[in-house]
């Protein structure tokens, strides 16, 4: 049927708002879906239209708390419910909805109408301000680290001391933050101190707090991060980095749960639960004569050890994803994703750094990168294989091919050139690895599996 | 094999999250040999993934299914169809017979190859 003129400028207007705006008949059945609902969604008009809404928006409430249902059954409307969708390519995303019935000139019910706003960014900067991380935040499809995601439940649940061992930048704090909001205490404060960035006396009274006379400067009473922490969770990072003497005073609090503060004759309970991590291995600190036995026994009741990102290589793609979204948030751009060509050079880097460096990585790239895709030329110079940094005389271009050889190589030589090993750490079919190898001229050795 | 299904009223449920029952169908020899249901109610992610590799399901088939969670079940060697729809019995008989790929079980906006290494689109990478 020809859309008369005022439908057709009514579509016009609906087309041109950011909200996405969609209406149903009286059997869920969708007849109208705007751009942005499209947009949104993921799912185009065309496909939309004539279905029930529920297998459009795939939102966790359309089976048992739907608002349209509530809406047309109630006859009122919603305003502003946060509701979480799956998108058309499987995201998550929270929106704000609003519902309201649609009456004929006769005041009969013909259907209602939903409009929604995605609100992920609004969600992504309050997740970085509030800190407020979960284990979905731990963007992988690594086996190692899904084995690690497996106990975390159980980790979270028993409040036991958690020692996290990893090299710098693998996570370590947002995983603290994820077994703490896992746990019973995710209503309580997450502490966190950093005690290598302290000095020995200073530490002290931070972790303990201090009464007023304690010291000269000590002109008030001021809590210490146990006590801050008190119900809740407090997280020592760069546990390996304290000295005996604090070692001692730490370890009386995790056998005694108590402690007293600076100048203070009171002794305190510590109903805390302590998460510690360090870059450095424990145990070779015990050996040496450097960290105390007694008290690695007390922090080591559940070790977890997060791996190296170079272990981790397909991992990257996603992290690159999710740290194009979060500078995106944080700085109102819009860079659309990366080249295949920058891809493959943040794919052939071994990351010293692990995650950390790429974001600083992806976060410089946005400096770069005006709007579109990040390229090649937006990368810092380490980033391009040593090789061609100094063939690159005249022809500093490399092709796709050139920098795929370059990658997989160095997969093959981490993964000590086993080739199945190096297939399912790259998330590929072996035969898709060996034809690769075949194609670009790749010498593996002859003893490898 | 086991296939799993998260459901809500015998029909596949729209939302892995939301759904608080799994009906799993064991096949012997390319036939139905067992059927058994179990709660998902109150677990979260985790413990859903744990339940299901506990209980050996080796193909899972449901609706729409957030990333995370796909790579969860990936890791854990799962194979995962999401974004069906369709009654438990209509894409049982599908799945048998090689024709989940058909339209009628494809939510709107999510027809996708259905293969053991089948990757989802790669919106912002600069390909299709």
């Amino acid at each position: 049927m020809e859309k008369s003129k005022g439908q057709k400028y009514e579509d016009i207007i609906l087309d041109s708002i950011a909200d996405g705006v969609f209406t149903v008949d009286g059997k869920w059945r969708i007849t109208s879906f705007n751009r942005a609902a499209e947009r949104i969604t993921g799912v185009p008009r065309s496909e939309a239209i004539g279905q029930q809404c529920r297998y459009v928006l795939k939102a966790e409430v359309c089976e048992r708390d739907c608002c349209l249902q509530k809406t047309m059954n109630t006859g009122e409307a919603i305003v502003n419910r946060v509701v979480h969708i799956v998108d058309a390519s499987g995201r998550r995303l929270p929106i704000s909805i609003s519902t309201a019935l649609l009456r004929d000139d006769a005041g009969n019910v013909m259907g209602a109408v939903e409009t929604f706003r995605d609100i992920s960014v609004e969600e992504k900067l309050r997740k970085t301000i509030e800190a407020k991380y979960s284990f979905e935040d731990i963007i992988s499809r690594n086996h190692g680290m899904h084995e690690l995601f497996n106990v975390l439940p159980d980790v979270a649940e028993s409040s036991s001391t958690v020692l996290l061992e990893g090299e710098s930048g693998t996570g370590k704090e947002l995983f603290a933050r994820a077994i703490h909001n896992l746990s019973r205490r995710r209503s309580r404060p997450f502490v966190v101190i950093n005690c290598g960035s302290l000095p020995d006396t200073l530490l002290e009274s931070e972790l303990f707090g201090y009464k007023a006379g304690a010291f000269t400067d000590a002109k008030k009473d001021k809590p210490g991060r146990f006590k801050l922490a008190e119900k809740g969770t407090i997280f020592l990072d760069e546990i390996g980095d304290i000295s005996p003497a604090l070692q001692i005073r730490l370890l009386r609090v995790l056998q005694e749960r108590s402690y007293e503060p600076l100048g203070s004759i009171e002794t305190l309970t510590a109903d805390v639960r302590v998460i510690a991590a360090t870059n450095k291995k424990l145990a070779e600190l015990v050996k040496a004569g450097k960290f105390r036995e007694d008290l690695y026994y007390r922090i080591n009741v559940v070790r977890l050890e997060l791996p190296p990102l170079r272990d981790r290589m397909e991992d990257v793609p996603l992290l690159v994803d999710h740290f194009i979204g979060h500078f995106n948030a944080l700085q109102n751009k819009n860079i659309t994703g990366v080249s295949e060509s920058a891809l493959a050079c943040l794919m052939a880097y071994d990351y010293p750094g692990n995650i950390r460096e790429l974001e600083n990585i992806i976060e410089r790239a946005f400096i770069m990168c005006k709007s579109g895709m990040i390229e090649p030329r937006h990368l810092p110079e380490f980033l391009k294989p040593q090789e061609e940094q100094g063939a690159a005389g005249a022809d500093e271009s490399m092709s796709i091919k050139d920098m795929e050889a370059i990658f997989l190589t160095n997969a093959l030589r981490r993964n000590k050139w086993n080739r199945m090993e190096t297939a399912r750490q790259l998330g590929i079919h072996k035969s898709t690895l060996f034809r690769k190898i075949k194609a670009l001229h790749i010498q593996v050795p002859k003893s490898a599996k | 094999m086991k296939i799993a299904m998260p459901v809500s009223q015998n029909r596949l449920s729209t939302v892995f999250d939301a759904a608080d029952e799994l009906v799993v169908l064991e096949t012997k020899e390319g036939a139905l040999h067992a059927a058994s249901r179990l709660s998902l109610k109150g677990a979260n992610v985790i413990a859903k993934a744990a339940l299901l590799k506990s209980s050996d399901v080796q193909v899972l088939i449901c609706g729409a299914l957030p990333r995370p969670m796909e790579y969860m079940f990936e890791a854990a060697g799962i194979r995962t169809i999401p974004f069906i729809r369709g009654s438990v019995d209509a894409v049982f008989a599908a799945f048998q017979e090689g024709r989940l790929d058909d339209h009628v079980f494809a939510m709107p906006g999510c027809r996708r190859r259905h293969g053991q290494n089948a990757r989802r689109t790669c919106y912002r990478h600069g390909k299709k």
